[in-house]
């Protein structure tokens, strides 16, 4: 086949955020199938797509160039040259030097992107004097023909200008690598431009180069670049024709169509051809990243002595017994070994000097005298505390020779990247400990890993639809009903759906919202943080990856995610911050505070009775992990009563083990086992008896994925490990096949029949990557076994604990104060005199936090407190005010929290008193003495009932600490409706009417449009089942009412209770006098529900 | 740039094109005379206003007719020629 006579050299991905509108793969595909050669991907002053792109090309069998577009800005120097104008430069890679060069320029230009005081993203900048130290190894082409920097003057009529920056560019990168861009965007003037640029090309003797700027894969996409342009500039599509690109030609074309197009200038279109083959640099080849090699702190020997020397030092101490020491010793030779071989000896020593790192940083965080002191600062998670090494350096807690955990994931003689650590902290450690490693390695070496969030449907509904012009109400109702992407035609099916919905989807607005939101989703977003992955490199990180600001201050990110850090080989280190870990600190220091000492975790032990019989009863609302409305239904199944099968219980209710058919297996098999201590599962091959003994047969643990691969086709580590890679990313079709194609054929040696092959690979592939590895499981399972273990001994200090590290977990803290108000612990009300900021427990009884008082804030509340330890006890409100200078409507949200009660004063007479009370004024350079400020006196007032009082605790602070909600609703309940109490002594098969507020709505795709929901009555909580008819029919009402009385009938099996409904209704308040306030007082209540679960909207 | 055509400039009449094989003018009828055309100094692409009733989708020439008179023409989608009077 001849070469194409023509490579793209200048277009957009998706990574071009609300620019470009198609993915890098789907760009390196389309290249692919219109006979392109090799392409370019420069997207602008970012290369967060160029390694997912790199990858994509050479599967697709095209060369994938690497490049970026940059904005410049006009030099100070130039006089003329606009100085607002934003000009674009293309940048291409010749070289490794260049890729390095390219980082470091994309890098600069985002150094002030979060300069204001708010660090809201500014748009980047590069500084022109930059080019000048950072250009070997770079190709600068002149520009787009909107807006690069040569066009732009010429458009202008400064011919002059646009021939001086022509020469500057050349001077800098040299004659034969500054090359003039001609583009062809059929828009009016673009080709007198694109002659204009040839002849200023051949005046001052530069190259020219043709390029597309294609900014789509297909011209389909156009629309979305259409309305992505418009999104970004916040105008609508009719008030954004200036900024779009007018026609839905930036598109990527076949070569020979190109050339055509470019007809009339011959040489650009060869220039094309030309320039690219001397890009030679190769992203999945060329990137010179090698792993870390720290060996500061053991001068004199290598990273390989180093680590050996403190690995066998520390296994005399944790194995003091010869038994075990053995094959300890014959462990960890063997993990060594495989360290010495891959050279990861200095990774593991990075990883140690993390730790210790975070050993200090944990000090500091922690209060002197503090029980948590004691405490190691974080614990191991994921497959690295299945090594032994770990468990030496102290990376890990979890010894691998009593656990008898498997260390193929982490690491093997084939091992195909590297391992990842993963350390969970309280989130106070994890916080500091980022920015000391960023401080320790430096700013050029460390940095967190990026991510990148698609489009959600909610987002998409109101960004396009607002481009769209579409009536905001109508919109918003779209958003708020959609179910996110159930399918591709989702958000049609939705706009069906609503009222006249037929109607809407003839107009072409509307019916555009349904195209475009199908094309967006996927789509990336914009550069965020990951949840805890850093990276951190010998050789400079900025000459990898551009590194840019972070939201947060003190925190840089890099511009790829984690599988383009994973592709490059980076050394990931996950830092997790755990909501529970925080809790369990600050439990144990409450603890502490109140009993004079706190327990000892390490020597709890595991095998408390009383501890598993809760779990078994699932009275687990706020122990970790398992304390999810789907947890919970399955331990009243699966009844756990030891550690290992709690650890299996983690794992189990996940997506992998769900999707993998392991779920009704596995409490089958528990079921048989407890009525037969004998009871042998059935596996679906006897090979697979070793690998899947442990949990009864079915697939649990990611590593099981491997060992079965093992074990039935007979792969190899590192083979298991590339399918467990392969289901767990997108871009991995062929290579699934491949992987079933290897699976088949060893399966088949070993005298495998086809069918169960076919089952066993079915499992596996459902379960995908979506489970836990055992390893992480164990560690999760402690977790779950000392918070369930506090809760059951030291219930108010654990409640005070859990709300203090709000927000985390399946429950809002109204309903774990419920909850624990059903296990005796009472909870009291925000009080001026005695609350801390946080909630602390008096006598056995949790007293709320200040903090919780909504829109005080947690400065104010510590103003509060503080002023009340240093001067004493606040007078009254006037004292108050004097004394902080809270706000008037902070005092008021105060006032209906009842933290002022104490001033014992009526609520309305307070409040009257709030807004008439003078507030000092901060003068500049001056303080307002605390002088005692006079309220006016309150004329009579009528006091709130009691539903005022309770709906206004909870508008106050999300908590009612009286009467539940559903306890002042009752007496409007139709007759005849029962409680969650009641239902538990109700038969099987009874018609029942129960009532409740919202918990958690859900709708598993694995369970057949069933949709689960959690109510919550003053007893306890229901579970309630919604079939799909019923769903469509009350759609808005299931899916928005937070307060609801379903009707149904009880279904009973073995211990788990549901109510199966057959009609639902919305639960109002009893009526009251007088009524006109009526409706105001049922939209309050409504409005103060804490939110609930729902779908895939969680409360974090 | 170019699509700004859109602005100011809309009103069309009908107006009988000749083409080539490729869909370039090569001559209008005007005043009732077959004029040639002398030059297609630029031609551009509309296509706009997708999500409304009234979608855009042109193919403009800003070309010289006989004996050196400019004029703007351009061919909608389904072919009918327009001028910008």
């Amino acid at each position: 086949m001849p070469s194409p006579p023509y490579v793209e050299l200048h277009a957009h991905s998706a990574f071009s955020f609300l620019d470009g509108a198609s993915l890098p793969d789907e760009m390196a595909e389309a290249a692919a199938a219109l006979d392109h050669g090799a392409l370019a991907i420069t997207d602008h002053d970012t290369l967060s797509g160029s390694m997912e792109f790199a990858h994509a090309a050479t599967a697709a069998g095209i060369r994938p160039i690497t490049g970026a577009e940059v904005s410049l800005a006009p030099s100070p120097r130039r006089e003329g040259s606009p100085a607002s104008g934003v000009f674009h430069i293309t940048l291409l890679v010749a070289s490794a030097r260049g890729y390095a060069n390219l980082c470091r320029l994309i890098t600069i230009a985002h150094a002030h992107t979060r300069s204001t005081r708010d660090r809201r993203a500014g748009d980047p900048l590069l500084p022109f004097a930059a080019l000048q130290t950072h250009h070997e190894g770079l190709v600068c082409l002149s520009g787009c023909a909107r807006r690069g920097l040569v066009p732009q003057l010429l458009a202008q009529g400064r011919q002059a200008d646009a021939e001086d920056a022509l020469r500057r560019l050349m001077g800098i990168f040299g004659t034969g690598n500054t090359w003039v861009e001609i583009q062809r965007p059929a828009t009016r003037g673009a080709k007198a431009l694109a002659r204009a640029l040839e002849a200023l090309a051949d005046h001052v003797g530069a190259p020219v180069v043709a390029t597309g700027d294609a900014h789509a894969h297909h011209p389909r996409r156009a629309f979305l670049q259409d309305a992505l342009v418009a999104v970004r500039h916040r105008l609508t599509l009719d008030a954004s024709e200036a900024e779009r690109r007018g026609n839905r030609q930036s598109v990527l074309r076949t070569p020979d169509d190109m050339a055509v197009r470019f007809a009339d200038h011959p040489d650009a279109v060869r220039g094309s051809v030309l320039l690219a083959e001397r890009l030679e640099f190769d992203l999945t080849r060329d990137l010179g990243y090698r792993f870390p090699d720290f060996v500061a702190g053991h001068p004199g020997e290598s990273a390989d002595q180093a680590l050996t020397r403190d690995c066998r030092r520390a296994l005399m101490d944790r194995y003091p017994e010869h038994g075990r020491r053995d094959e300890a010793l014959r462990r960890l030779d063997e993990e060594l070994a495989l360290i010495r071989h891959h050279g990861l000896s200095g990774f593991f020593l990075l990883h140690r000097d993390i730790l210790d790192i975070a050993r200090e940083v944990a000090l500091d965080v922690r209060p002197a005298g503090s029980a948590r002191r004691a405490l190691p600062p974080g614990r191991g998670r994921g497959s690295s505390v299945g090594s032994i090494v770990c468990y030496l350096t102290g990376l890990s807690h979890i010894d691998p020779i009593e656990s008898g955990l498997f260390l193929g994931r982490f690491l093997n003689k084939d091992l195909r990247s590297v391992p990842d650590i993963d350390l969970d902290f309280p989130r106070d450690v994890r916080a500091r400990l980022i920015e000391e490693i960023i401080r320790r390695y430096g700013d050029e070496h460390a940095a967190l890993v990026g991510a990148f969030p698609t489009f959600r449907a909610r987002m998409a509904i109101r960004e396009l639809g607002a481009a769209l012009a579409l009536p905001p109400a109508d919109i918003e109702r779209l958003a708020r009903l959609s179910d996110g992407w159930s399918s591709a035609d989702a958000v049609e099916d939705e706009i069906r759906r609503m009222p006249g919905g037929e109607d809407r989807l003839r107009s072409r607005r509307w019916r555009a919202l349904a195209a475009l939101a199908r094309e967006a989703s996927g789509l990336p977003r914009h550069l965020a943080q990951h949840s805890g992955g850093m990276v951190v490199s010998a050789t400079p990180l900025v000459e990898l990856v551009p590194v840019v600001p972070a939201a947060s201050e003190g925190r840089r990110i890099c511009q790829w995610d984690k599988d383009s850090c994973a592709d490059a080989g980076f050394v990931k280190i996950d830092l997790l911050g755990l909501g529970m870990l925080s809790a369990v600190e600050e439990c144990l220091d409450l603890i502490a505070e109140g009993h004079g000492r706190a327990p000892d975790l390490s020597r709890i032990g595991f095998d408390d009775p009383a501890v598993y019989a809760e779990i078994q009863d699932a009275d687990t609302m706020g122990v970790f992990q398992i304390e999810s409305r789907a947890q919970m239904q399955s331990l009243l199944q699966t009844r756990p009563g030891n550690l290992d099968d709690l650890t299996v219980q983690v794992a189990l209710i996940r997506p992998g083990p769900v999707s993998g058919g392991a779920v009704h297996p596995y409490v089958a098999h528990r079921r048989a086992r407890r009525r037969n201590p004998d009871f042998v599962p059935p596996y679906d091959h006897p090979l697979l008896e070793p690998a899947l003994r442990e949990t009864l047969g079915v697939v649990v643990f990611q590593e099981q994925v491997l060992e079965v691969s093992m074990a039935l086709a007979g792969f190899t580590p590192g083979e298991a490990e590339d399918l467990r890679r392969a289901m767990s990313r997108k871009r991995s079709r062929t290579a699934m096949l491949r992987m079933w194609e290897r699976f088949q054929q060893g399966a088949r040696e070993r005298g495998v029949p086809d069918h169960t092959i076919q089952t066993v690979f079915t499992k596996l592939v459902g379960f995908s990557n979506f489970g836990f590895p055992k390893a992480h499981s164990a560690a999760f399972a402690v977790l779950a076994y000392q918070s369930a273990w506090l809760r059951r001994h030291h219930p108010a200090e654990f409640l005070a604990a859990l709300i203090n590290a709000q927000p985390m977990g399946f429950y809002p803290p109204a309903s774990l104060v419920r909850d624990a108000g059903r296990r005796g612990v009472r909870t009291h009300r925000t009080c001026i005199h005695r609350s801390q900021v946080g909630c602390t427990v008096e006598d056995g009884s949790v007293r709320l936090g200040i903090g919780m008082v909504r829109n005080l804030g947690h400065d104010a509340a510590e103003r509060v407190v503080h002023e009340r330890e240093q001067r004493g006890p606040f007078a009254d409100l006037a004292d108050l005010a004097a004394r902080t200078g809270l706000r008037p409507e902070q005092m008021a949200m105060m006032v209906r929290a009842g933290t002022l009660d104490a001033f014992g004063l009526p609520e309305r007479e307070m409040l009257w008193q709030v807004a008439t009370l003078a507030r000092p004024r901060r003068i500049a350079g001056a303080e307002q003495l605390p002088l005692p400020l006079d309220p006016a006196a309150a004329p009579p007032l009528p006091a709130p009932d009691r539903i005022d009082r309770v709906i206004a605790e909870y508008e106050a602070t999300g908590v009612s600490t009286g009467w539940h909600l559903m306890t002042l609703i009752r007496p409007a309940l139709p007759a005849g409706t029962i409680t969650a109490r009641a239902l538990k002594d109700t038969r099987h098969g009874t018609h029942v009417t129960v009532a409740g507020m919202v918990v958690a709505r859900q709708r598993p795709m694995t369970a057949g449009g069933i949709v689960f929901l959690l109510i919550e009555d003053e007893t306890g909580p229901i579970n309630v089942l919604v079939r799909p008819d019923l769903y469509e029919a009350e759609r808005s009402l299931l899916r928005a009412d937070p307060l609801l009385v379903v009707h149904g009938r009880l279904e009973r099996r073995e211990r788990v209770v549901n109510v199966l409904a057959t009609g639902v209704t919305a639960a109002h308040l009893p009526a009251r006098e007088p009524v006109p306030l009526e409706t105001a007082a049922d939209a309050r209540v409504r409005a103060v529900v804490p939110a609930a679960q729902s779908f895939a909207r969680g409360r974090r | 740039m170019g699509t700004r055509a859109l602005r100011g400039l809309a009103a069309t009449r009908p107006v009988e094109v000749f083409t080539s094989p490729d869909g370039t003018p090569h001559a209008v009828m005007q005043d009732g005379r077959r004029r040639l055309v002398v030059t297609v100094r630029d031609s551009w692409r509309v296509q706009d206003r997708w999500w409304t009733d009234q979608p855009v989708d042109r193919s403009y020439f800003d070309v010289i007719i006989e004996p050196g008179r400019p004029a703007l023409i351009f061919r909608e989608r389904v072919g009918e020629w327009f001028t910008h009077a």
